[in-house]
């Protein structure tokens, strides 16, 4: 698959998110911010097709439902 | 759309093929599908009979998330491969770490024992599984690859591709199919198998 390269410019706290995500993840940020781009549009396209973005609490079994704008 | 060279086996011969993997599945893989591969499933009853690619990429095509692959041989479609690349893994080990996750994978059913006359070409699953290790690399997640087997093929990702079987997922629907997983570790050495 062929690549483009774009520049990133993020706040201080953005980029500590990143940094801490990248090392919890094992990822570089390139990866993390492909995979959070991938999740953005799936996420979006549920919701455009009338669907909710749901947690459930493994244990209580409680749902919330997360917003997305 | 990029293709890369590799080979499969001659099933007759067992002379090594040059082959073309594509990473997307393309208008002429879908109709050479359709003419030629569907009616053969769909006449041997397999358990993945009820498979139709073509919707299977209509729903798939534009979403981020999944990748189709294509291996091509004598400009005939020889096996497709639908990736899920959000998924995350099981194993205790690498637990919620990312991993490629194959959603679907089929060979032509010429190329399948369970069909008459088969294997026209040995190792077109091989390759594929091949290339979602090779993807699992290329986006950091170190050659973790997931998936769940219709039974038909638990030996063949049990033995054959050396990963991991975490047994029937109740979860799955509509069936438990078994869900196998492979390690960083799993996958060196099933890249290594070839070498």
């Amino acid at each position: 698959m062929r690549k483009r390269t774009m520049t990133l410019n993020l706040s201080e706290r953005e980029m500590e998110v990143l940094e801490d995500l990248c090392a919890k993840k094992g990822l570089s940020k390139t990866a993390l911010m492909r995979q959070a781009l991938r999740l953005y549009q799936a996420v979006d396209m549920r919701l455009e097709q009338g669907e909710k973005l749901v947690f459930e609490n493994e244990d209580t079994k409680e749902k919330s439902e997360l917003m997305v704008l | 759309m990029t293709s890369s060279l590799v080979y499969v086996r001659d099933g007759r011969t067992g002379q090594l093929v040059p082959a073309e993997l594509h990473d997307a599945i393309l208008r002429r893989h879908l109709d050479d599908y359709l003419q030629n591969w569907k009616p053969l499933v769909s006449a041997h009853g397999e358990q993945h009979g009820h498979w139709d690619w073509e919707r299977k990429c209509a729903v798939c095509s534009g979403q981020l998330i999944y990748q189709g692959f294509a291996l091509e041989c004598n400009e005939q479609v020889q096996g497709l491969m639908i990736v899920n690349t959000i998924k995350r893994c099981r194993i205790p080990e690498q637990a919620n770490r990312h991993l490629v996750y194959v959603e679907y994978l089929e060979a032509a059913p010429w190329n399948r024992r369970s069909i008459p006359n088969f294997k026209q070409f040995k190792g077109v699953g091989t390759v594929l599984i091949a290339a979602a290790i090779q993807l699992s690399i290329d986006e950091g997640n170190h050659g973790r690859i997931g998936l769940h087997s219709l039974p038909q093929a638990d030996a063949f990702y049990r033995n054959k591709c050396g990963m991991t079987d975490l047994g029937p997922d109740a979860s799955y629907h509509p069936y438990p199919l078994r869900y196998f997983e492979m390690t960083e570790a799993q996958a060196r050495a099933f890249m290594n198998q070839g070498k």
